[in-house]
């Protein structure tokens, strides 16, 4: 305890002196930029989840084809979870003497659980989201069933032995997406309602769902999995967010790498303001030694030092990081359509841990230093302390730094290897500036005798090589990285926007009939959209899984079969080859699916096509970007294979505004087409894709600032010498003007060195980055003129501002 | 305890000296510093190290105090071996009997006066030590400079300061090295006749290491080092 408010005292008279400025500084930005980054990450994770499980209509759906087991709802509810039943089934529902095929989804009162439904008072009428089913005795219904059975809201259908009043016209409902392509028209209805119809009988096909939402809803999915049995199946909604869930993917790869290198930066400022702190340490800590103090209370007073640093900088850090995630949040909020959920406890427990573990990592092995300062330095100064035991320091610092990169990141292995990118560059910029700077060195000393400024300072610069390396290397590091994280961002954005082009097709149609095809496609042709019609087979796959392979609806449910000439555009083969040259069917499978049942090149598949068997060789498997908006097939056949099937047509396009009407007219000339919306869907991946990118744009601020303080520990570390050498010159009689030039000249010098360095480092780093994210890295020319020029200027200025004190002190004070 | 140990205890010795010898390698070979060294000093004496420079009188005092190591010899500090203990147990022994006044002065920038002193109490014995750091610095004249930074301060007050940091923890034995060799005649004049007075008020022994032949005379008695020996150990008259 003594100890403590010992170092307390001194680590208050240190402050008070200056010398912590910077090294607590440099500690607060590490924990500001980690509790910034993971508080939105974590609460943009939450809302994308949330959104997700609207899409899905909750966050946990079990969906079996039997009744499953109720004692799992109660499970759900023991563990404070919302939930819903729903059940599916195909049946016909008919009006006077209209009878159409329709799919019936019957749910409880408290469905949706997330998400909403939206519902209109006239076909194409104006939408209005509700979140409860339809009341009991009354059904909502989509506009086909309207338009194939001339009904209108108000009449009654029946359905089964009930009798049920049409309320609204339904125009989303959760997990719609999911059923793309359910072909039936759709009604919802009261689940209460359900055994009046009588439709649900031993052996009619169901599918029940359970829905489960709340935050222990991953402790359910762990509970119930092992009592599933076959015909059970978890839906999470975390898979569900496939089209944005990929850019909100790569969002977050890229605001951990960027706080990565925010830690990084900071790491590197941490280090060196320790180092300078631990210098001008060693004389205290020789005369403490002198008058008695032993090793290990030494050592004591300066782990005390340094743990109330830390904590002092956690819970700063903290602070500000939370209000900095609150301003960019404001700055966001306008663009967010819903509010977003609050964080949990993670970030702030990270950040602080962030503060603990660098001051351990980074900043202890040169403090302890000082418990090697030789009592005898009192007299000889020029004593140095004996390095610290190796590896105890260095073994601790690293399970330190180790420990905060598990902490920061899932993806250990992928953080390594950017690790080693980094080092590697590092390495290559250290050996080319120690070779040049001894190569200008060598120059300087045999030719000119010149007495310019930027002579002068140069020489200046290669004469101090080792302090030189270390600046132009930190200087050039902290462009470097800013650099690599622009650069990024800039194609990151770019490739986002790529895979949602303003074009995106929003309607999908299908059930086009062969004869209604060439009309149909005019149709459009003449309104000014291009498509094209994909021929579909349904049919059902038949395939012994092979032991090992997972369960998958894929083999409970028919699938769309297609045939065409070449692979769609956005589709890669990553086996095989799209056709061989034999004369036997052939067939290519979606990669994924063939991986889950086993699937491999060279097998023959059987389909049963409305109870004809056909075989096909599968020749190659395909990569398919479901991503697209754009028709996608699990199985895509040879042509001349499925052509004597009855077969419909499918396609996709986008509706130019204004040409609503068109969609009316169409649905009128052609009823037996079915037509499905994806506009909602395609907003919502929009929006998420526009507040990430301003998010990442606005995170890139903390790179900048981490950058800033290793600029300043960087200046400061040399600070010492300066004032010496200044108030040196200016006993010699220089004025205070020549120093000024001197300073700015000298700077702007390391400055653009620097910047060389930086473009050469970008170069190097980005050639391997850049395949992480996917993207292609191309050199630019203007990258080595502008890093120079701007880190010229930045530099040069900061560090004539920063030594500005050696102008204002008088040299006597210094000499 | 050995029996020279028990001797120095019961003879009310400080320090005994015995056959100190210090060699260090250097480029052109081994280079002794001190050679077959041996004295004693009692309690309460005050005795001045001299000898022209390079003679290894600053060598010496960090013998003594124990922050370097003889090459052969030894020496003991009332009755304990310095040789028998490891740095931790020099340094502990240091603490309690051992007080350092240094040509340099080597105070602590970025401390007041007054935190200066104090130091040794807070760190040594985890004790306070604000009222006797006072006192100390009412007695060397400086009770108006508390709060100043060794930057605020002239040479001399400066080493003022330094003295009443070595006599805070009252220590048994004082060890200077050259007290005077930063400051001019007069103000060195100054500072060491409150050395001596405090000296004489704690009854301190006093090791001094100066080549000032008229600071070493106001010494009870003096080594004087030449090339690494001693080449004469005079009492005092007065004695």
């Amino acid at each position: 305890m003594k100890s403590l408010t010992l170092s307390a005292r001194m680590l208050r008279r240190d402050w008070r002196a200056g010398e912590l400025r910077v090294l607590l500084l440099a500690l607060v930005v590490a924990v500001m930029a980690v509790t910034t980054i993971n508080l939105l990450t974590d609460r943009f994770a939450r809302l994308l989840q949330q959104q997700s499980a609207q899409l899905v209509g909750a966050d946990l759906i079990l969906t079996s084809s039997r009744e499953p087991d109720t004692q799992w709802l109660q499970q759900g509810r023991a563990l404070g979870l919302d939930v819903a039943e729903s059940t599916e089934f195909a049946t016909v529902v008919s009006f006077d003497d209209e009878f159409l095929l329709t799919n019936i989804k019957a749910v409880t009162e408290s469905y949706p659980l997330r998400g909403e439904l939206r519902i209109a008072d006239r076909p194409y009428g104006e939408e209005s989201a509700v979140n409860q089913p339809p009341p009991a005795g009354s059904v909502w219904v989509d506009v086909r069933v309207l338009t194939r059975l001339g009904v209108e809201l108000g009449d009654t259908i029946s359905l089964g032995a009930a009798q049920l009043r049409i309320g609204k016209v339904l125009t989303y409902e959760p997990d719609s997406v999911a059923g793309l392509f359910n072909f039936n028209p759709r009604v919802l209805m009261n689940a209460a309602d359900l055994a009046a119809t009588e439709v649900i009988k031993p052996g009619s096909r169901i599918s029940y769902k359970y829905l489960f939402a709340g935050d222990n809803s991953e402790q359910l999915r762990a509970q119930l999995e092992p009592q599933l049995g076959p015909g059970h199946r978890f839906t999470s909604s975390r898979g569900a967010s496939g089209r944005t869930g990929d850019i909100v993917g790569r969002a977050e790869q890229y605001l951990g790498l960027a706080a990565l290198l925010a830690i990084f930066l900071a790491a590197v400022a941490i280090a060196m303001a320790a180092r300078r702190y631990s210098e001008r340490h060693f004389d205290v800590s020789g005369l403490l030694r002198c008058l008695g103090l032993q090793q290990k209370p030494l050592v004591n007073l300066y782990l005390w030092q340094l743990l109330l640093l830390a904590l002092a900088a956690g819970a700063l850090g903290l602070v500000l990081g939370w209000l900095a995630h609150l301003g960019l949040l404001a700055v966001v909020q306008t663009l967010l359509t819903t509010q977003l959920p609050g964080a949990g406890i993670g970030p702030y427990f990270t950040g602080f841990a962030t503060a603990l573990l660098l001051v351990i990592g980074v900043a202890l092995p040169p403090v302890l230093r000082l418990k090697g300062v030789p009592p005898l330095r009192v007299f000889r100064r020029e004593l140095l302390p004996l390095p610290a035991s190796a590896w105890l320091v260095y073994g601790v610092a690293s399970a330190a730094l180790a420990g905060l990169l598990l902490l920061l990141f899932d993806n250990i292995g992928q953080v390594l290897l950017i690790l080693v990118v980094a080092a590697a560059a590092v390495g290559v910029l250290a050996v080319l500036l120690f070779l040049l700077l001894k190569g200008v060195r060598r120059s300087l000393s045999v030719s000119s005798t010149g007495r310019g400024l930027w002579l002068r300072s140069l020489r200046n610069l290669v004469g101090h090589t080792g302090t030189t390396t270390g600046q132009l290397l930190a200087f050039g590091l902290t462009a470097m990285v800013m650099v690599i994280l622009l650069l990024l961002r800039t194609d990151l954005v770019a490739q986002w926007q790529q895979q949602l082009p303003a074009d995106a097709p929003d309607k999908f149609v299908f059930n086009i009939q062969p004869f209604e095809r060439q009309a149909f496609q005019q149709k459009l042709a003449d309104a000014g959209i291009d498509t094209q019609l994909y021929p579909i087979v349904r049919g059902r796959l038949l395939w012994e899984r092979s032991e090992g392979t997972e369960r998958s609806g894929a083999l409970n449910r028919e699938l769309n079969f297609t045939w065409l000439e070449q692979p769609p555009e956005n589709n890669k083969i990553v086996a095989g080859q799209w056709r061989s040259q034999s004369s036997q069917p052939e067939v290519s499978v979606e990669q994924e699916l063939a991986e889950r049942l086993g699937i491999e090149v060279g097998d023959t598949l059987k389909v049963d096509i409305a109870g004809t068997e056909v075989s096909a060789t599968v020749t190659s498997l395909r990569t398919v970007n479901w991503q697209s908006f754009t028709p996608n097939f699990y199985m895509i056949f040879q042509p001349g294979t499925l052509e004597d099937f009855s077969a419909y047509y499918l396609t996709s396009f986008r509706l130019p505004t204004g040409q609503e009407s068109l969609l009316v007219e169409m649905l009128r000339e052609f009823p037996s087409v079915s037509l499905i919306e994806v506009d909602a869907i395609i907003r919502q991946a929009r929006d998420m894709l526009g507040q990430v990118s301003l998010m990442v744009e606005l995170l890139l601020l903390f790179v900048f600032l981490a950058g800033i303080t290793v600029l300043l520990a960087s200046i400061q570390s040399t600070l010492d010498d300066r004032l010496r050498e200044g108030a040196l010159m200016r006993a010699f009689g220089a004025s205070r003007n020549y120093l000024r030039s001197a300073t700015l000249a000298e700077y702007s010098l390391l400055g653009v060195l620097a910047g060389l360095f930086a473009a050469l480092g970008v170069e190097l780093a980005c050639q391997q980055l850049y395949q992480q994210f996917e993207l292609n890295y191309q050199s630019s020319l203007l990258l080595w003129v502008l890093l120079p020029t701007l880190l010229g200027s930045v530099t040069g200025l900061c560090g004539y501002l920063s030594t500005r004190k050696v102008l204002q002190v008088s040299p006597r004070a210094l000499l | 305890m050995s029996n020279s140990e028990t001797r120095d205890v019961e003879d009310n010795v400080v320090i005994r000296a015995s056959g100190l010898t210090k060699v260090v390698s250097t480029g052109d070979g081994p280079l002794t510093i001190l050679d077959d060294v041996s004295f004693s000093i009692n309690s309460g004496e005050t005795v001045a190290v001299v000898g022209v420079s390079g003679s290894g009188k600053s060598t010496l005092l960090s013998l003594l105090a124990g922050l370097d190591l003889p090459s052969s010899g030894d020496v003991a500090l009332c009755g304990q071996s310095l040789s028998a203990l490891d740095e931790d147990g020099r340094a502990a022994l240091r603490a309690d009997l051992v007080g350092f006044v240094f040509q340099s002065f080597q105070l602590l920038p970025n401390l007041t006066a007054l935190e200066n002193v104090t130091l040794p109490l807070e760190v040594l014995r985890g004790i306070n030590g604000v009222d006797s750091g006072k006192q100390l610095l009412q007695r060397v004249g400086l009770q108006d400079r508390l709060s100043h930074t060794p930057a605020q301060l002239s040479g001399g007050e400066q080493q003022r300061v330094a003295i009443a940091r070595a006599f805070v923890t009252q220590p048994k034995l004082l060890l200077a090295d050259e007290p005077t060799g930063n400051l001019d005649s007069a103000t060195g004049e100054k500072v060491i006749e409150q050395l001596f007075a405090l000296n004489r008020e704690q009854g301190t022994t006093l090791v001094l290491v100066t080549h000032d032949e008229q600071l070493a005379q106001r010494c009870d008695r003096q080594v004087r080092l030449s090339a690494g020996q001693v080449v004469a150990a005079q009492a005092e008259a007065a004695l």
